[in-house]
């Protein structure tokens, strides 16, 4: 674990944590150290003869292992505070160069833990997980070696022990691994069906008390029940193994100083102070067994981290091209993504409306475009030069983007509107054009937007990214239609502004509103990731095929209207 | 052990400290503990027992090496019985523990079990208006998970440790006063003077201490806001991790503060206690006492071999605070096992029928600030009937009263006949499409029938058929053995459409549908209008609709306007006289129209 630690730090950091294993590694030495002087003042005491020298060692061994111990600890603060913030700016800087389409609910979910609980798990790996671990070897191996010159029989015992209870320990916590990993599965499941159980109550009383609602949460309960239940049991099995080994071999080696007292009464009072200093260290090798468990815990946190620095990031090109000027054109050539087999070609100046159902990959082409991911296969191209041979800046520079789901960035209003270096004159004439005037009547421009915008409406935050992207002025702009904002007001709004953004410029909608789709020079209908149709609005509903189909269910289902009894209403 | 925890301490009190500031504030019972594990209180009692004992056999090897010591230095040459005390006392103690932990362990598997399944079956009778209005319940449940963490640390470590801590040390302390009175004061004395140090350490400490967990409450807020608004932050060629980096910052310094504060002052108290120390001590003081004569050589030795255990006496206070931490725990679960719950009828009568009715029906979540008032309305069987209004008019919460979701304040909701607070089967008659349906985890055959969990493949099949998700769900690998919420992420409308499969399954007479379209596209929306018309056909329907445009088909408009129904009639009746449906009318539908 230290190692793959150790590898996810910078040099420098790295370094700091290599110094503080040596300062461990020395205060465990004095501590030995301290601890084995404390034989030969015992054996003087018993004796009666005089101990003043010895006692003067000891405090002066005592002394060096507390100030090594202030050292070390000292060293351990200073190496966990600069190792924190040194892991957390690298995974933060590196986290903001991947590809927006790796963050999936799944993997962005566990980011803000893995930064902040992670790398604090990590920064403290050394300092004070290690220390344990030393605790447990370093200091009763230099306590062995000090025994050793008294007498080697004891420490022979110890010696032979060590590969034994080693031994016993991998087989005993062998299964544990599997056994914890599936008490916390059937924990965090237990406490996500009681609350799954609250989230459908809904649902689940109306399913009645017959239902299968109680099933799950009762599955999920005696599943984890169950678990529990095995997992205290083998825990029992585990700990009874290694710490009766442990127990044993303590009992081994105080048989073997009894015998060594019993056969030859020479050096009775060393031994009897190596009896007194055995039993010492029964319960720190013991307590290793809960040492190890910690360090695997953190080997958790290493590894979640040694995979996220391990992402690709979006790599800048070697050699950029440059864009040619003027309109560009759009195109995916023979692209496979995902759901996504097509190819599509949108010429420049001209605006493309992206139709189909959810599903079907709509905005999943915005993506390819916007470089939120590169293509499995195939080539994404902006005014003909594939887009991963262009700079990141010239590519947005270029290309602007409306979400969906607009999220405003924490400033004001102004802040979101005006891109850095924008051109404050067309301020008024665009928030006209895109409503964002009558926000502004009622807020002021300096208005802040705290929380992504959540005090604004969906429209109303849609409305100031479209202002942000005409002011940007870019030459192609790809637009995903919100799907919650749909009054009309904005709907007239929309439609407006989609109108004056046209002219030169290329525009890829993801449509759902009626009048930008009828407005767009050609329709693109996508099923399952592939173009089924394209063409005019009229043509293809001339044509009768699934656009047309799809023009008439929404129209026709506009209002909530029984069918007749006929039967299948009742399944 | 003492070692670890000595240089962890800092840290574990760090993420322990937040919690036991939540006990502080918000009040502790003991009483909601006990009564939390009343079930398996003979268990934790007999394990306190076991761990007592062990605790006290365990001080039995150091006994059985002093008294192996005292026998060879007097000469003597039993060693044996001596070597056979240390190896059965100390496996038999460490048995012994092992013991109570796997009892107080098993007891915990129980308390986990049983306190989850009470909390689900109150949350059963909760109203079901106390779910959907979000706040107070979302914050409730979130606490849930931690709170059912914090009982595990108190059931099955806590009054074990806080035995353990104060069992073995005090035996070892008494027969120590025994042996030299003198020398056992020092050594109780160390951990004393080091406890005291710590709690004097971190009194003052209660602004640098919270400035840590609210640092790292301000990175997880930085990072999750980077990882949500990534998209625009690349778009708009901003840097993303400048928000981050200032709250690592931030971070860096509540930590570097509280972590100094921690190790210079506590460290300090801590390093009293440090193992080395207490034996140097102790040498110190016995070889002087020995060469002044007032010490045998000989009583020096239990002095050295009790030296550590009694230094476990600072652990106590940390022992008690996992203990404080579970009460707190406790007492939280108990708050959400005391929420009012519905009465439970007396006599419960099925429904008869379709036919709805509101009488006289008043209704506020405070008794003194009605949100309806005196609603009068009746829903024969097999029509429509639509509730609109401005928002806030209290439609949903209208509708809602027909589920009992909530009890009238005065007046009555009748489902066939039948008042429902004293229906039986009132969730057989009623069912209801929301405007988000949430799906329990499970596959979509089991989502589906959830009401008939034995209805037959091809009866599912049908219903999904009609409920227009059939395709969808055919086309699956899994096809119906899928797992929503696991395998795929259904989209909302794909959801709806389960639900109004379900409902078609379940086949109550009474639909219930509350802006069922409101958060779809208009794709979306079509599929689920569409299998909705099959859903309402011949069934009582009350409607909730944010677009009037969608209701003009229903048998009878009600207006809602300030907790009143304002007007009633059809589409085109209310159209044709002013009022609030018409200024409606215009305001929404006027534009596009």
């Amino acid at each position: 674990m230290i190692r793959a630690l150790l590898a996810v730090l910078d040099p420098h950091t790295a370094g700091l944590n290599r110094r503080q294993i040596v300062r461990i590694a020395v205060y465990a030495a004095f501590e030995g150290l301290a601890y084995g002087l404390t034989m030969p003042l015992v054996a003087a005491l018993v004796r009666g003869e005089p101990a003043g020298w010895w006692l003067l060692a000891l405090v002066a061994a005592t002394v060096a292992t507390m100030v090594a111990r202030q050292w070390q600890i000292g060293g351990g603060v200073d190496t966990a505070l600069a190792t924190i913030p040194a892991l957390q700016r690298r995974l933060a800087a590196h986290v903001a160069s991947l590809p927006v389409g790796w963050f999936t609910p799944a993997r962005a979910g566990s980011l803000p833990q893995t930064l902040s609980w992670g790398a604090i798990t990590t920064g403290r790996g050394v300092p004070y997980s290690l220390i344990a671990i030393v605790g447990g070897v370093v200091t009763p191996a230099v306590v062995l070696a000090a025994a050793a010159l008294v007498d080697w029989r004891p420490a022979l015992v110890m010696l032979a022990a060590a590969p034994l209870l080693h031994l016993v320990h991998r087989r005993t916590t062998a299964t544990l691994d599997a056994v914890e990993a599936r008490t916390h599965a059937a924990g965090a499941e237990a406490t996500a069906r009681v609350v799954e159980f609250a989230d459908t109550q809904a649902t689940l009383r109306a399913a009645g008390r017959e239902g299968l609602g109680e099933a799950l949460l009762r599955d999920a309960l005696d599943e984890q029940y169950a678990a529990g239940r095995a997992d205290v049991g083998r825990e029992i099995v585990a700990r009874a193994g290694f710490g009766v080994a442990v127990n044993l071999t303590v009992a081994a080696v105080v048989a073997v100083i009894g015998w060594a007292l019993v056969r030859d009464p020479a050096p009775t009072a060393v031994l009897v102070a190596l009896l007194v200093l055995t039993i010492r260290f029964a319960e720190p090798i013991a307590a290793l067994g809960d040492a190890a468990r910690g360090m695997r815990q953190g080997r958790t946190a290493v590894r979640r981290i040694t995979d996220l620095l391990a992402e690709p990031s979006l790599a800048e090109p070697a050699t950029p091209t440059t864009l040619p000027h003027g309109p560009l054109s759009v195109a995916l050539d023979g692209v496979r993504h995902q759901v996504l087999d097509l190819s599509l070609d949108v010429p420049a100046g001209s605006t493309v409306a992206l139709v189909g159902a959810s599903g079907a990959g709509k905005s999943t082409v915005l993506g390819l475009l916007a470089r939120f991911a590169d293509p499995e296969t195939g080539t994404v191209r902006i005014g003909g030069v594939d887009v991963r041979d262009l700079r990141t800046t010239d590519l947005y520079r270029a290309v602007g983007v409306v979400l969906q789901d607009v999220v405003l960035l924490e400033g004001s209003i102004r802040d979101n509107v005006l891109p850095a270096g924008g051109d404050p004159a067309r301020l008024d004439e665009v928030a006209a054009l895109t409503g964002v005037d009558e926000i502004i009547g009622r807020l002021g421009w300096d208005a802040p937007v705290g929380d992504g915008g959540r005090g604004l409406s969906g429209g109303e935050r849609q409305r100031i990214a479209l202002a942000r992207t005409v002011l940007a002025g870019p030459r192609v702009v790809l637009l995903d239609e919100a799907t919650s904002a749909l009054d009309p007001v904005n709907e007239r709004i929309v439609a407006r502004t989609i109108a004056a953004i046209g002219g030169d410029r290329t525009l890829v909608v993801v449509a759902h509103r009626l009048s930008t789709i009828a407005g767009a020079d050609r329709i693109v209908v996508l099923d399952h990731g592939r173009v089924v149709e394209q063409g005019g609005h009229q043509e293809l509903l001339r044509a009768g095929g699934a656009y047309a189909r799809m023009w008439s269910t929404r129209t026709a289902a506009r209002s909530l209207r029984p069918v007749g009894t006929s039967g299948d209403g009742h399944a | 052990m003492s070692k670890v925890r000595l240089t962890s301490k800092g840290w574990t009190m760090l993420t322990s400290w937040r919690r036991a500031r939540a006990a502080r504030t918000q009040g502790i019972s003991p009483d909601a503990f006990a009564q939390l594990t009343a079930p398996v209180a003979g268990r934790l009692r007999a394990a306190a027992v076991l761990q007592a004992v062990a605790s006290a056999t365990l001080l039995g090897p150091c006994v059985g090496i002093w008294l192996l010591a005292r026998e060879v230095l007097a000469g003597g040459h039993r060693v044996w019985p001596w070597v056979t005390i240390v190896a059965a006392s100390a496996v038999g103690g460490f048995l012994l523990r092992l013991a109570a932990y796997a009892l107080s362990h098993d007891a915990d598997v129980a308390v986990a079990r049983d306190v989850r399944l009470r909390v689900a079956e109150h949350l059963g009778r909760v109203p079901l208006g106390w779910f959907t209005a979000g706040g107070a319940s979302r914050t409730a449940l979130s606490a849930l998970r931690g709170d059912v963490e914090d009982l595990h640390a108190a059931v099955a470590h806590g009054r074990l440790d806080v035995v353990g801590a104060v069992v073995g040390p005090l035996l070892a302390v008494c027969w120590l006063l025994v042996v030299d009175w003198r020398l056992a004061l020092l050594l109780v004395a160390m951990p004393v003077l080091s406890t005291l140090l710590l709690t004097r350490a971190l009194s003052g400490a209660t602004d640098v201490m919270r400035a840590v967990p609210a640092a790292i409450a301000g990175l997880t807020g930085a990072v999750a806001r980077m990882v949500r608004d990534i998209a625009t932050l690349r778009v708009t060629g901003r840097r993303a991790d400048e928000p981050v980096l200032h709250a690592v910052d931030g971070l860096h310094t509540a930590l570097e503060r509280a972590v100094r504060l921690q190790e210079v002052r506590g460290g300090r108290a801590n390093a009293l206690v440090a193992p080395v120390l207490t034996l140097t001590l102790v040498l110190a003081a016995g070889t002087g006492m020995i060469a002044l004569g007032t010490l045998a050589p000989v009583d020096l030795l239990p002095f050295l071999l009790f030296a550590v255990s009694v230094s476990a006496l600072a652990r106590i206070p940390e022992t008690m605070l996992a203990l404080r931490t579970g009460h707190a725990a406790a007492t939280r679960l108990a708050t959400l096992l005391e929420l009012p719950t519905l009465p439970v009828p007396a006599a419960p009568r099925p429904t008869d029928g379709a036919r709805v009715e509101f009488r006289d029906v008043t209704f506020g979540h405070h008794p003194q600030r009605p949100v309806l008032h005196g609603i009068d309305l009746l829903l024969e069987p097999g029509t429509t009937t639509a509730l609109v209004g401005p928002s806030g008019a209290g439609k949903s919460t209208l509708a809602a009263l027909v589920g009992r979701f909530w009890d009238v304040t005065s007046g009555a909701v009748l489902v066939g006949g039948t008042d429902v607070r004293e229906a039986s089967d009132l969730y057989r008659a009623v069912g209801f499409v929301l405007q988000d349906s949430a799906l329990p985890r499970t596959s979509l055959r089991d989502a589906i029938r959830l009401a008939r969990p034995t209805a037959p493949d091809a009866e599912v099949e049908a219903a999904a058929r009609a409920a227009g998700i059939h395709d969808r769900i055919a086309e699956l690998p899994d096809g119906y053995d899928t797992v929503a919420g696991e395998d795929i992420r259904l989209s909302g409308g794909e959801r709806q459409r389960i639900a109004i499969a379900r409902l078609l399954l379940a086949d109550p007479d009474v639909v219930v549908l509350d802006e069922a379209t409101a958060h779809l596209d208009p794709e979306s929306e079509a599929q689920v209008l569409a299998a909705l018309a099959r859903l309402t056909a011949g069934r009582t329907v009350l409607v909730v609709a944010h677009r009037l445009a969608t209701v003009t088909g229903a048998d009878t408009i009600c207006v809602l306007d300030r907790g009143r129904i304002v007007q009633r009639g059809a589409h085109a009746d209310l159209l044709r006289e002013p009022g609030v449906y018409r200024d409606l009318w215009e305001a929404h539908e006027g534009v596009s129209a």
